[in-house]
Parts: structure tokens; C-alpha cells; sequence
């Protein structure tokens, strides 16, 4: 009972606080306006989506008159995007897509996590002469951009011949000069070297230490930048489009839906119905991982 | 026997050093021979590619002879007398010029969220979902609500028939609405990182500044502001190489076919890249990029070493 009245009294202070000061009372405005803004954008695209065609005809704006969940069923059912390749034109549909973006996303999630966590280990905990060359290196080449390396890739994977496989996406992501470098080098940095020297003298190699003993200790940050890299590469659709023309991912997909027109696919409930139908996967993971995914961000990327 | 003992651990220490020598080389082999390919071998055939031009042998293939600065010269040709280029530069600085303006608003609602003022966990949830939900699914339902809802609202209201506020003939104002969305609801990412510093300062140095009788705006000022001034630092030196690439997510709208009274420069470098012929379009392509680096890295460095001695007289 204490306990309420004390919140209600700090709540009470925190709006008092507000209405005292200008700048405050400014930015909770534009935050409800903002909010609001999306909140109605969210909520009528959702309220489209469970449109008939003739009822949206008539009825733009408000609620539905009946709730037609079978826009989603169609959705899920039909969703389909047609593929020109040499070998000509065939349907790609949800289940292919939603293949192709699990393996996009963990697949390139995993191996650029694991690859800037394994490069930062070894530069960490192996004191060469060429690890500080390689920490210094990333921080130089981060700070000075050189833009417009896209068609530079699209070349050299073509040189190589995996232009547009999965083998490229992977062998892209495997590269370690990014801001989880960093971050992982400071993770290692916190970690103590006695752990490593007890568990050589208990007989284990330099794998098993690493996978054993460092890799645990910071399965943490691993994890949020795991989850960093999934929602963006889940949502991303820009890079499918450019590195890998003939495989479709849900994003791409959406993608596709939003600038061309397909049939049935042509009106508005049903663009909304396929489009939410495909953020599912995404509204789950931020239920299940919420306080970690809003609040591990800091500066160079993460915090414990 | 003592000399015997230090010999063996000796040998045991060499023995280790040797393996994880071993271990070293081969645990770095892969990710240094993928930087050497795709960032230092790619940026260098770029740069000679860029002074070269491309012909075809008598099988038909592609090769590419040297041609001077002839595609430097085309890039910026193109940049100079075609008044869409010429305008889609000033729209992409522009742009860059009013993200940069929302930094102190950016700020401000970090601050606000992390003191966790009224409403600010719901503020914080709520702002987050555009980035959650995909850009392609938040711009899909924001053209058809401008394009379909709000001129029903409209006309509802007013009586008036108003046109799809995207299609109404003005370049200009299909523009502002596009710009719109992404500047007032993408405010969040760059909220993220400032907020994630902020929450790094104790609770207890903010009350015991309030028992000190330090107001709102002066703990901002002197605890909250220096503490997140080196994420800040970072997070414009970062959107520094960006400056001149700004764009508004105009592909998501026009897939590769936006007005050309639209155009951004980080558009059409999207949008050659992703039309061009790889072989035939990649000199001047690679022009393009080393011009666009050219401009952008001594700003970027320039912008750096501005900002580190306004972080050292911070400190």
C-alpha cells in the first residue's frame, strides 16, 4: 500500500516537474503527437488489412464493418512474387520467402556476430605485434569512409562467380571491421586472464577456452548483437535486391508488393493484410526479447 | 634435478607459445584474407578502374584500356550541366542539413525517456515500432494513408475532392510528404544510442544534484550533456560520411523510377547500381564512389578533429 502511495507521489511530482519547464513540456508534445501519428498509421493499417474490397471502397477511414480475418489466410496462402531468371519466369511464394529471409537473417546474423567476436578474442588475447596492427586498422578504416562500394562487390562476387548465392551473403558478413569488433574487444578486455590460465593448466586447448570458458562470458553481448543484426537484415530489403536479384526475402517481397501491382494483390486490404501478416516473426521476437533489444544500445553499440 | 624441472617448463612454455602461434595464423587467416579481397583488393581495382574505360574483343567480352580522367570528367559533366544533378545535390544536403538540426530535439527526448518523465516508457515502446515493423512495411501503410486515407478525411471534413497528397502533379510536395514520414518517425534509432549513454548515469548523482538544488536544466547541462557528449561525437562523425549521400527512401516509393525533379544523389547512385551492367557501368560508377570520397573523407576527418577539441574542453 506504502508502496503505491509512493509511486503515485513520484508520479505526481514527475508531472509537476513537466509543467514546470518549457523545454520538458515542448518534447512530451512532440512525443505525444509523434506517437499518436504512429499509433493511428499502425492501427489504420491494421484495420485495412482486415477490410473487404467493397467495404474499403466505401469506407476509408473507420473500423471495419466485418472483420475479414480471411484477408490474412489469403495472404498466407497466395502471397507470391514472380521471378525472371534465364530460365525463365516462376511464382516465388511465402514459404520460399520466409526460407530466404531465416536463412539472410541468422545465417548473416551468426557469422557477422561470430566472426567480429572471434577476430576481437584473438586480437585481444593473443598480444602480437600484428593484433594491435589489426585493432588499429579498424579503427582507421571506420573513420575514413569510402562510399559507394556496392557495384565494387557486385564485380569482385561475379569475378568469383557466387554473384547472387548464399555463399556471397555469408562470405560478405564474414568480415570484421565494424563497431562489434569494438565492442567485443572491450567484452574481452573486462575478462580476466587467470580464467584461461586455469583451464590450460586443466588440460584445455585454445579452442576449447575460447568456446568453453571466453565465449560464455560473453554470450551476453553476443547475444544483442545477434538480435541487432536479425531485425535489421530481417527488415532489410535494399541488399536482396542488389546482391541477391534471385532470391526473395519477406522484405523484399513487401518490397515488391508496395511498388508493383499483382492481381489479387492489386488492392489496399490486401497489401496491409500480406505486409503485417509478415512482421509476425518480428513482433514475437520483440515480445519474447523486448528489455534487451530497447535498452542495450550505448555508445559504440551495446552495454552490458 | 631443479635445472632438469626449469628445462622441462621450458620446453613446455616454448611448446605452448609455438601452438598458440599456430593457433593465432590460422584463427586470423580467413577474416584477414576476406578484408584483403573485399575492402583492400575492391577499393584498389575501383581506383584503377575508375581511369579506365571499357571495350569489347571480337568474342564480345568486356575488357577495359586506359582513358585518363575521361570518366572523373563524365561524373562530374553530368553533376554540373544537367540541372536535376545539379539540384538533387542541394536536395541531398539539405536533407542531411535537417537531420542534423533534430540532433538537440534527439537529445532532448533521450533525456526525457531516460529520467523516465511521464509517459516516457510508452513513448519509448511506441517510437520504437517503425523499426521493428520494417521500413517496407511502415512506408507501404504511410503512402497508402496519405495516398487513399487522408483525402477521404478530407473530403469528409471539408466536402473537397483533394488528389493522393503523392500524386497530385507537385514533385515538390510528394517531396515534403515522403521527407516527412522519415524525418519526424525516424527519430528514434538516433534517440536509441544517446538514451543508451545517458542510462549509464546513477541515479544517485541526479538526486543528490536535486538536494544540492540543482534544477532540471542545469543537471542536463552539466551532468547528462558531458557525459553523452562522446556518443554524440561519434554519432555525427559517423553520419559525416553520409552528408552528401542523404536520401529520403525514395526507392521504397518509385522503385527506380522517381521523378528526376527528386532526386537525391544517394538515389541515383542506388538506382544506377542497382540498373547497371556491370562490366559496361563500372568505371564510371567507380568514379562516382572515389569522387564522393574525395568530398566526404577530409570533411568527415575535418569534423573529427573539430569535434575532439570541443570534447576536450568539455572534460
Amino acid at each position: 500500500m506504502s508502496s503505491l502511495k509512493q509511486k503515485l507521489a513520484m508520479s505526481r511530482k514527475s508531472w509537476k516537474q513537466l509543467f514546470r519547464n518549457p523545454a520538458l513540456m515542448f518534447v512530451f508534445l512532440f512525443l505525444l503527437i509523434d506517437c499518436l501519428f504512429v499509433a493511428i498509421l499502425i492501427f489504420w493499417g491494421l484495420s485495412t488489412s482486415l477490410k473487404g474490397i467493397d467495404d474499403f471502397m466505401e469506407n476509408m477511414v473507420f473500423l471495419p464493418k466485418k472483420f475479414e480475418w480471411k484477408n490474412y489466410a489469403f495472404a498466407f496462402r497466395y502471397f507470391s512474387m514472380p521471378l525472371v531468371n534465364q530460365s525463365g519466369v516462376r511464382q516465388v511464394y511465402l514459404e520460399e520467402m520466409f526460407f530466404n529471409s531465416c536463412i539472410f537473417s541468422i545465417g548473416g546474423s551468426l557469422v557477422g556476430a561470430f566472426c567480429s567476436c572471434w577476430m576481437a578474442y584473438l586480437t585481444q588475447r593473443y598480444r602480437y605485434k600484428f593484433s594491435h596492427i589489426v585493432y588499429t586498422g579498424v579503427l582507421i578504416v571506420m573513420i575514413i569512409p569510402i562510399t559507394g562500394g556496392n557495384v565494387g562487390m557486385i564485380k569482385v562476387m561475379s569475378d568469383l562467380h557466387l554473384f547472387g548465392t548464399w555463399p556471397s551473403w555469408m562470405i560478405m558478413k564474414f568480415g570484421f571491421v565494424n563497431m562489434y569488433y569494438l565492442v567485443f574487444y572491450a567484452a574481452f578486455r573486462g575478462i580476466p586472464r587467470d580464467y584461461e590460465e586455469s583451464a590450460f593448466m586443466d588440460g584445455a586447448g585454445n579452442f576449447r577456452i575460447f568456446l568453453s570458458i571466453l565465449l560464455p562470458m560473453v554470450s551476453s553481448t553476443f547475444l544483442t548483437v545477434f538480435l541487432l543484426n536479425f531485425i535489421g537484415y530481417w527488415n532489410d530489403y535494399m541488399t536482396p535486391l542488389i546482391f541477391l536479384p534471385e532470391k526473395y526475402t519477406i522484405s523484399r517481397g513487401i518490397y515488391a508488393l508496395s511498388v508493383t501491382s499483382i492481381n489479387a494483390f492489386n488492392r489496399t486490404p490486401m497489401k496491409m493484410a500480406t505486409s503485417y501478416m509478415c512482421v509476425i516473426p518480428m513482433v514475437i521476437l520483440f515480445v519474447v526479447f523486448r528489455e534487451r533489444m530497447m535498452q542495450s544500445m550505448s555508445l559504440g553499440g551495446l552495454k552490458e | 634435478m631443479s635445472n632438469f624441472i626449469t628445462k622441462k617448463k621450458k620446453t613446455g612454455m616454448q611448446t605452448k607459445a609455438r601452438y598458440d602461434l599456430i593457433f593465432y595464423c590460422l584463427g586470423v587467416a580467413l577474416p584477414i584474407l576476406q578484408f584483403l579481397v573485399f575492402y583492400v583488393y575492391l577499393n584498389m581495382d575501383m581506383f584503377v578502374t575508375a581511369f579506365r574505360t571499357y571495350r569489347f574483343d571480337a568474342d564480345g567480352k568486356v575488357f577495359y584500356v586506359f582513358s585518363g580522367l575521361e570518366n572523373f570528367k563524365a561524373v562530374i559533366r553530368d553533376f554540373t550541366q544537367n540541372e536535376y544533378m545539379v539540384d538533387a545535390i542541394w536536395r541531398g544536403l539539405a536533407i542531411y542539413g535537417l537531420s542534423f538540426a533534430k540532433l538537440p530535439l534527439e537529445i532532448l527526448i533521450a533525456y526525457y525517456i531516460a529520467k523516465k518523465y511521464p509517459l516516457g516508457s510508452t513513448f519509448h515502446i511506441v517510437l520504437y515500432l517503425p523499426g521493428l515493423l520494417s521500413g517496407a512495411v511502415m512506408n507501404l501503410t504511410y503512402k497508402y494513408f496519405v495516398c487513399e486515407c487522408i483525402p477521404e478525411v478530407v473530403r469528409l471534413v471539408t466536402g473537397k475532392e483533394i488528389l493522393s497528397l503523392l500524386d497530385s502533379g507537385s514533385t515538390t510536395q510528394s517531396f515534403i510528404v515522403i521527407w516527412f514520414f522519415g524525418y519526424f518517425v525516424g527519430v528514434i534509432g538516433n534517440v536509441l544510442l544517446i538514451g543508451g549513454a545517458m542510462n549509464g548515469v546513477s541515479e544517485s548523482v541526479s538526486e543528490a544534484a536535486s538536494l544540492d538544488g540543482a534544477s532540471e536544466t542545469r543537471q542536463f547541462f552539466s551532468i547528462y550533456l558531458p557525459i553523452i557528449f562522446p556518443t554524440i561525437v561519434t554519432f555525427i562523425v559517423l553520419g559525416l560520411s553520409g552528408f552528401l549521400l542523404a536520401d529520403i527512401g525514395l526507392y521504397q516509393y518509385y522503385d527506380r523510377y522517381a521523378p528526376q525533379e527528386m532526386y537525391t544523389v544517394g538515389y541515383y547512385l542506388t538506382m544506377r547500381t542497382q540498373t547497371a551492367d556491370i562490366y559496361v557501368d563500372y568505371p564510371y560508377l567507380s568514379a562516382f564512389s572515389w569522387i564522393i570520397t574525395l568530398i566526404t573523407a577530409p570533411v568527415v576527418l575535418i569534423g573529427r578533429g573539430l569535434l575532439n577539441k570541443v570534447n576536450e574542453k568539455f572534460e
